[in-house]
């Protein structure tokens, strides 16, 4: 479970979260939507402990206070994030970065066969050409294929709570419903917690069941369920938020 | 932290080298001549001198790995209807200087620089005095210079992009960036449960050995160790 509370981050001296509290379960999903510049990607790296934000107030994942760990510790506990632009390194691959973040989980050497059987699998499963595996990390990669990259991490990891940051940003219809289909099957497999932040509805046809919350100047005016978003994708955030009140389904 | 090379070549006089691909060092300065389509993985621990010469219509792929103990000087002429491409992947140790000149001095060349380096240690410093001329006369060559350290902690680098152009009818260009690690990079790999020292050592890996393409990488121990 990861409870935030009372968050206030800021950059500088601009403060981006202002008083931000969520709870998400295990096993839920909880989507984060809102007008641009609200602070929605804040909240995504915030939970990362980004150096470049000061936080204060608390962030807990099963108990343990994030705002006290470095990133590599918080993505060893098993929280992944999914960015809205993914980073390129070139020369890195995908295969050195997979095996090395699971050597470092694990705290031993990885069984080779193991993890090249499991590569191939994954890719069967999200569609993804076993070439990419020795590709470096999302270099000259169209946009679509930086997030069916970024899955190949993800199902390889298995994080048990997931971020994700806008994925259907840059997403042509194709690639969202691979993408979608994606998530969906892993949530099935592994019942992760997962938080998706997104400006539209497209995304959520891929879940069944989500709590949603709308985020306005820097802390959530709205919480509701699935109606909340269709809401949102007819009428606009101004309808909905502009007045709106907390815990108002 | 440290580089090596395996079944290298040992050249230890004037040599020209043909079509083919080799791996060599040396022990004294050396002149070497380029003929046909070459590439050439080069190791040197000693910071010898050395002169490459390519011949008419040479190409020639260079992969100059450096471990930097002593100030030293590369030297490269280009003549008429050579391609060279040349990278320079080199590991400063101690407080040196490394001089790249490039003399083209035919016609219909076309050469490019790429330069990547780091200190071993907050200790070292490298100046790098980079330069390619152009001779008078000439024609249709082009040049670029693509020169990038990585700074690691407080260690010092100074890198010197020179063209010296006597000809009317160039392309010259050249880029120079000296910086650290790059943020969003190192906040991507640590977000995968990836330490500080692993997500730096890959990085400094890829800064390093990007260029080099994967069937030199086996001759090649890749291992930078102990980077702190």
């Amino acid at each position: 479970m990861l409870e935030i509370k009372d968050l206030t981050v800021k950059v500088d001296d601009k403060i981006i979260l202002n008083n931000f509290n969520i709870t998400i379960n295990d096993g839920e999903i909880h989507v984060l939507m809102g007008p641009n510049g609200t602070g929605k990607s804040t909240i995504c790296k915030a939970i990362f402990n980004h150096p470049d934000y000061i936080i204060e107030g608390s962030i807990k994942y099963n108990g343990t206070e994030l705002t006290k760990l470095d990133v590599a510790s918080i993505g060893k506990l098993g929280l992944f994030l999914l960015a809205q632009n993914p980073v390129e390194i070139p020369g890195i691959t995908n295969a050195e970065l997979i095996r090395s973040a699971l050597s470092e989980k694990e705290n031993k050497p990885i069984d080779i066969f193991k993890f090249n059987k499991k590569l191939n699998e994954v890719c069967e499963i999200i569609n993804l050409p076993k070439s990419f595996v020795h590709r470096d990390i999302n270099f000259n990669m169209s946009g679509g294929e930086k997030k069916k990259n970024e899955l190949l991490s993800l199902f390889m990891l298995e994080p048990k709570f997931i971020i994700l940051d806008e994925i259907d940003s840059g997403l042509d219809i194709d690639a969202l419903k691979e993408v979608g289909n994606a998530l969906n099957k892993y949530y099935e497999m592994e019942h992760p917690s997962i938080l998706i932040v997104t400006h539209h509805q497209a995304i959520l046809e891929y879940f069944k069941d989500y709590q949603v919350s709308i985020l306005q100047d820097g802390h959530i005016t709205k919480s509701g369920t699935s109606d909340l978003a269709k809401e949102i994708e007819k009428h606009g955030f101004k309808a909905n938020v502009i007045n709106g009140s907390k815990n108002d389904e | 932290m440290g580089l090596k090379m395996m079944n290298k070549l040992l050249l230890v006089e004037n040599t020209t080298l043909t079509s083919g691909t080799y791996f060599i060092s040396y022990k004294e300065a050396l002149n070497l001549n380029i003929k046909d389509d070459v590439t050439l993985a080069h190791y040197e621990e000693e910071g010898n001198n050395i002169n490459i010469n390519l011949l008419n219509n040479a190409h020639l792929n260079l992969y100059y790995v450096y471990e930097i103990k002593k100030s030293s000087t590369i030297t490269i002429t280009t003549n008429n209807s050579n391609l060279l491409k040349a990278h320079f992947l080199l590991l400063n140790k101690g407080d040196n200087t490394l001089e790249i000149k490039l003399n083209m001095l035919g016609n219909s060349s076309e050469a490019s620089l790429n330069l990547r380096v780091i200190n071993e240690n907050n200790s070292s410093s490298i100046n790098v005095l980079c330069t390619g001329k152009i001779a008078a006369s000439t024609i249709d060559n082009t040049l670029l210079e693509d020169l990038k350290g990585l700074l690691l902690n407080n260690s010092s680098i100074k890198i010197s992009p020179n063209i010296e152009v006597d000809t009317n009818e160039v392309m010259a260009n050249h880029l120079v960036t000296i910086g650290s690690f790059n943020t969003q990079e190192l906040f991507y790999l640590k977000s995968k449960g990836l330490s500080e020292k692993e997500a730096k050592n890959m990085l400094l890996k890829a800064f390093l050995f990007n260029a080099l393409p994967k069937e030199l990488e086996e001759k090649i121990n890749l291992e930078v160790i102990n980077f702190e």
